[in-house]
């Protein structure tokens, strides 16, 4: 009952939700980590605070060629949304292996986001943690994809949102991580 | 070139260039108009001129359910007019002053359940194509939105009217909203066509037709029937409703008088208005219609003698709760395949008085008119008198007399102005202000073209000053009354009837509660203030001044005589009455002005919870969540309250249920999004813990259970003695709802809390006992017994009570714990706190800043909670205490209740399974404010033990005594009715539980459990049947989300 929907909801929501009127907004960072047998992927949504940084991102943007604007804006954005967050084993970070951003606006059109899709190989190690620097604006969730890679039993509850966390820690288990070692991440 | 873009720029600076209307989609919220009750969101449609906004919803069936308007906030359906301000100087960006709920048209009670809304086209349809020209408004002609749908029933239980009457499967039905440049109203085109092979006959069915579908209403077959077709304006809470004639602002009284005169069919029973109006702050609304052959209530003309019925005339067949039903056109008898009927209305706004929406209507009709305006000034010191009504009455009569017939209200500004146009006339006029005696009644002529001016003195007010303190000296929130007395006029009736000479309802006055209990006590004013401070301008007089601070403290009283002009002080100390270590007093159901049916603004809301003595206020608006915590720290509250967020998810025929704590998401217009429409109860309440701040700790609550429409258990026939849900059968079956959703199985008892105690309601705690001796028949079988329960034809409660059902959930193991709220609205005679609920967070923590949310979520999932509207119930077995299961087989259970002086206890009683009592004890007049005794109990298996107090004492003034029968949506039933047996439906009966009455002490704690033999407490009687419980689905893969994501091109 926990998951039904609710990453799609809150995604969702945190994301193409428009702001109420009068009010300036800080920007919103919701964080799903899904871990798989071999990799992990995170999928951050992002949208930027309101106000002048991002007007002048957009102004910029809007300045240059089409296609040139729209990477701007896409490169700029996806940097933004990563910064804070660090993926890491045993406290050694993680590089990933692949990243893929879209790139959107809220329905009133005056706020861009974008939705970026982060893949790692996962290696052995006993703690999977996904740390933010900016706790305050970040909302991190986490769903096992059958990877028998994490100790479920000790993890946080599956497909819940869980605010203000520096770090989001998972226990691994033993297996996993040198099986996985070679494998690719699965190109789309 | 040049020339002609200085001409326009200069056009522009001086302000000459026409006036525009427009009609676009909001691309953002900034577009919106923003308010109290504002609902717009992007992707609805905005209407606009120079002088007025609206916003009509969008049709609500968007793929992303996070911008669905699909039972959004007030009715199901999207396509209706849900926001409407004046333009303001600074009033755009969003803030505005939108206090309309919702507008919509009604045919019967179906609605439209629209497919499309639009910007139309040049030919009136919604274009199919970019670029095509469209009624927008930048021609400078009018501007135009389109709602196009079918049929949809805005209450299920009153489906047989609108399947016999309007059979909407064969109709499409559409809405034009149209705005001209320059104007204060919208017009409103509401069509009905005919999409079938065959002629539509309006009414679609005829009585006996109906009766042959199985709906066998006794004498429905004798009716002649008709298809009113109108609008269902919603106004909000901080409108006051207005009709011209004897109406004034009473309609909700007008209309059940009316009932009295009415008719019969064919023509629906109702008040005839000559239009609808509405008064509010900085901002009203009205309705009117042009002149039609198709008038309704013209073309039913003898069904309403005794009333006014004029070329414009309207019907009003209720109003509810801020909801109304204005009938409007009779449709003809039968529309062939393809053809239409449309009938036109126009929605006004105005300033914030009638007068000003009646300046607007009779500009519509272009009849001739007169002003009328002047000043009002204080006659001792000649200051304006700003906020003052003039109340403008036909010339013939006394204006104070029942029967006289208003005409208009004004209001005067700032400088004491008012202005306003009249039709050519005789007129008097009074003035009234709450804390001033009215004015005489003074006559003036109003000469067409012309105009009528006149200087009003009224008489000055008195000051009361009141510094009230604590036991500790603190100045504590507290509430300050002044208590007058009044003399009934013969043929008051007894106890006498206020409304009659106290105040006028008609005039816009008020209420001043009396004591209800034959004496001669009235509440003059009440005041809940931050810090036991008052400066508060009153009519003069001789009162009882009266200060208190909830239960848990004595009333102080002192007369004072206030005279007009003067100013008198008083201080008070008020005195602890008892302690309550450990427990704190929350309510857990208050609304304040997010809700569509309250306009009390929230710091007001505040600052009433904690002069009533609460810790903790949990904000639960209808389908809005709030949160007080800013509101609070802002009044300087947070060293008394805590702010706990929720929500009352309301359903129209499900019932209503609270959450809390919640997440407040800043980014909805409503606080957060959930859906509430056709909905089963299980997908109600998993919203609502997925609202939560906590899934796993958040609480559900169902609250007024057995309350007819609104309650949960009443809606799905819960049976007392199961507390399972049956099938009606004979006229309760006919007006049940019908949906999927209210299937018995999909009954859930997911919930952990249930009211026992909802405000004064104190005719839905126990199932009702026919009195003795009985009232004068006929009564239906089976015969009542002096004293016994009332039972319908199959053996079951005809009006079952909370207590009773809870008590059949406990005898099965389900452990909701058992709530006392307030549900209030308002204030005086709606105050907060009563009932309450105690809650034990622990030993030395019953401080603010010593508890937090967590311990009160904890308490009440302990249920370590006491319902009660004054005395604090304790019961203990050793050192467990409520909430707490006990092991053996015999159990000293010590019930210790205390009570102010002016809330004594005179009866204990102890229930144990199945309701059974252990004992009932009087309690002897020298304790009722301070009682124990200790019952011993041999239960023989597992059990439980639950305490109740009660009193016979009034409680006024301090709580106000159920003076005027509350209206619910069974006397909308019941007047649609007029002319049908419905003698076997419960809300018919002569027998039946009295809804006036006085406020009197009661308590009950939640139970006591009694593990007989150690081994874990056991059930007594089989378990609910549980629902299966659904299947964590599948969390879904987020590289497959991240796939299906569009990107969409900025």
């Amino acid at each position: 009952m926990i998951g039904r929907g609710v990453l799609a909801s809150a995604l969702a929501i945190a994301l193409a939700g428009p702001p109420a009127w009068g009010h300036t907004f800080p920007p919103v960072r919701t964080a799903v980590l899904q871990v798989e047998s071999c990799e992990v992927a995170l999928l951050v949504g992002y949208r930027p605070a309101s106000g002048r940084s991002t007007d002048a991102l957009l102004v910029r943007a809007s300045s240059l060629p089409k296609s040139l604007g729209l990477a701007t804006l896409r490169d700029a954005l996806t940097t933004e949304a990563l910064a804070p967050l660090t993926l890491s084993v045993d406290g050694k970070p993680l590089v990933p292996t692949s990243v893929r951003t879209k790139l959107g606006t809220e329905g009133s059109g005056q706020r861009p986001m974008v939705v970026v899709l982060v893949t790692y190989a996962l290696p052995s190690g006993g703690a999977l943690s996904l740390a933010s620097a900016d706790a305050r604006t970040t909302r991190i969730s986490w769903t096992d994809r059958a990877s028998h890679r994490v100790q479920i039993s000790e993890a946080p509850a599956q497909g819940r949102w869980y605010d203000g966390v520096a770090s989001f820690l998972l226990t691994l288990g033993a297996t996993g991580g040198p099986a996985c070692a070679s494998s690719p991440s699965r190109s789309r | 070139m040049r020339v002609a873009a200085l001409l326009a720029l200069v056009t522009a600076c001086t302000g000459t260039a026409a006036p525009q209307s427009s009609a676009q989609r909001i691309g953002s919220l900034d577009d919106a108009i923003g308010g109290p009750h504002a609902i717009g969101r992007v992707g609805d449609f905005l209407l606009e001129n120079d002088q007025i906004r609206v916003v009509i919803a969008d049709t609500g069936r968007a793929a992303d359910p996070a911008q669905s308007t699909f039972g959004r906030v007030n009715t199901t359906y999207g396509g209706t007019l849900v926001d409407a301000d004046l333009r303001r100087l600074h009033g755009s960006q969003g803030r505005g002053n939108d206090q309309l709920a919702e507008l919509l048209p009604g045919f019967v009670f179906t609605v439209i359940d629209p497919t499309q809304v639009c910007v139309p086209n040049r030919q009136g349809a919604c274009p199919k194509a970019a670029g095509e020209f469209l009624r927008d408004g930048s021609d400078g002609g009018p501007a135009e939105i389109l709602v196009k749908g079918t049929g949809g029933d805005l209450l299920q239980m009153v489906a047989l009217l609108n399947t016999g009457l309007v059979f909407p499967s064969n109709l499409e039905l559409s809405t034009v909203y149209r705005l001209r440049p320059g104007q204060r109203w919208v017009e409103i085109e509401t069509t009905v066509r005919n999409v079938s092979n065959g002629a539509h006959p309006f009414p679609y069915l005829q009585p006996q037709q109906i009766k042959n579908l199985g709906l066998d209403i006794p004498g429905l077959e004798n009716l002649q029937l008709s298809t009113p077709m109108g609008m269902l304006p919603l106004l909000g809470g901080e409108q006051d409703l207005f009709t011209p004639g004897v109406g004034g602002f009473n309609v909700q009284y007008a209309i059940e008088d009316a009932y009295k005169i009415a008719g019969g069919f064919p023509g629906f029973p109702g008040l005839a208005a000559d239009f609808v109006a509405s008064r509010g702050v900085g901002v009203s609304y009205g309705l009117t219609v042009p002149k039609s052959p198709n008038n309704y209530i013209q073309a039913y003309r003898s069904q309403y003698p005794m009333q006014d019925v004029t070329d414009h005339a309207l019907l009003l067949p209720f109003t509810y709760a801020g909801v109304a039903a204005v009938f409007m056109a009779k449709p003809p008898d039968r529309l062939g395949p393809g053809e239409e009927f449309s009938f036109t209305s126009y929605f006004v706004i105005g300033d914030g008085d009638v007068g000003s929406v009646y300046d607007t209507i009779l500009e519509i009709r272009g009849e001739p008119t007169g002003t009328f305006g002047g000043r009002v000034a204080d006659e001792l010191t000649g200051a304006p008198v700003a906020a003052a009504n003039v109340l403008v009455f036909t010339g013939d009569g006394d204006p104070l007399a029942p029967g006289a017939k208003i005409v208009s209200q004004m209001e005067t500004d700032a400088n004491g102005a008012f202005l306003g146009k009249l039709p050519p006339g005789q007129y008097r006029f009074i003035i009234h202000r709450d804390d001033r005696v009215t004015t005489a009644p003074q006559p003036f002529a109003v000469v067409a073209g012309e105009a009528t001016g006149v200087f009003a003195q009224v008489a000055p007010p008195a000051t009361i000053i009141v510094a009230a303190v604590d036991e500790l000296g603190r100045h504590a929130p507290a509430k300050v009354q002044l208590v007058g007395k009044f003399t009934a006029p013969g043929g008051a009736g007894n106890p006498p009837d206020a409304r009659t000479f106290l105040y006028s309802l008609k005039l816009g006055e008020r209420k001043r509660p009396t004591a209800f209990d034959g004496g001669q006590r009235f509440i003059e004013g009440a005041w809940w203030t931050v810090d036991g401070r008052l400066e508060a301008k009153v009519r003069p007089g001789t009162y009882d001044l009266v200060v208190s601070r909830g239960p848990e403290y004595e009333v102080v009283t002192k007369q004072v005589t206030l005279k007009a002009g003067s100013f008198v002080s008083e201080a008070v100390a008020l005195k602890r009455a008892f302690a309550t270590p450990g427990w704190v007093a929350g309510d857990f159901h208050l609304h304040a002005a997010p809700s569509t049916d309250s306009g009390l603004p929230i710091d007001q809301r505040v600052a009433s919870c904690a002069a009533e003595g609460l810790e903790v206020a949990v904000a639960t608006d209808h389908n809005f969540i709030t949160d007080y915590a800013p509101v609070i720290a802002s009044s300087g509250l947070d060293g008394w309250l805590l702010g706990i967020p929720g929500i009352e998810l309301t359903t129209f025929e499900m019932g209503h249920f609270n959450a809390y704590p919640l997440r407040v998401d800043p980014g909805s217009t409503r606080g957060g999004e959930f859906r509430w429409a056709n909905q089963p109860p299980q997908k109600l309440m998993d919203q609502l813990r997925d609202l939560a701040v906590d899934k796993a700790t958040g609480i559900v609550q169902v609250n007024h259970p057995r309350q007819q429409v609104l309650g949960y258990f009443a809606q799905f026939f819960i049976d007392a003695a199961t507390a399972q849900p049956y099938t009606p059968t004979g006229l309760l079956g006919v007006f049940a709802p019908y949906g999927d959703e209210f299937r018995a199985e999909n009954f859930s008892y997911d919930f952990d809390a249930i009211e026992l105690l909802t405000g004064n309601h104190f005719e839905d705690i126990h199932s009702f006992r026919a009195p003795n001796p009985l009232p004068p028949g006929p009564f239906p079988d089976p015969q009542p017994v002096p004293g016994q329960i009332v039972v319908d034809g199959d053996g079951r409660a005809k009006f079952p009570g909370t207590v009773e059902t809870w008590f059949a959930m406990l005898d099965r193991g389900h452990r909701a714990t058992g709530m006392g709220t307030s549900d209030t609205h308002g204030l005086i005679g709606d105050e907060p706190g009563y009932a309450r609920t105690m809650l034990f967070v622990g030993q030395g923590k019953d401080e603010l800043g010593a508890f937090t949310r967590d311990d009160v979520i904890t308490a009440i999932r302990s249920h370590r909670a006491i319902t009660t509207n004054a005395p604090l119930l304790e019961m203990r077995v050793g050192d467990k205490m409520i909430g707490d299961t006990v092991v053996g087989s015999t159990v000293e259970v010590e019930i210790h209740v205390r009570a102010p002086s002016w809330a004594k206890v005179d009866k204990v009683t102890l229930y144990t399974t199945g309701g059974a009592v252990v004992g009932a004890f009087d309690v002897p007049a020298d304790q009722g404010t301070d009682y124990t005794r200790v019952v011993t109990v041999r239960p023989t298996a597992d059990a439980w033990v639950v305490a109740e107090a009660t009193g016979s004492g009034n409680m006024f003034p301090v709580l106000t005594p159920t003076e005027l029968p509350p209206l619910d949506a069974t006397v909308v039933i019941q007047a649609l009715s007029i002319g049908l047996d419905l003698g076997s439906l419960p809300i018919a009966s002569n027998l039946k539980p009295q809804r006036t009455h006085i406020s009197t002490p009661y308590a009950i704690t939640n139970p006591i459990w009694i593990d007989v033999d150690g081994n874990g407490w056991t059930p007594p009687k089989p378990p609910l049947p549980k629902k299966t419980a659904a299947r964590p689905a599948a969390l879904p893969d987020i590289r497959a989300q991240f796939d299906a994501l569009p990107e969409v091109s900025p």
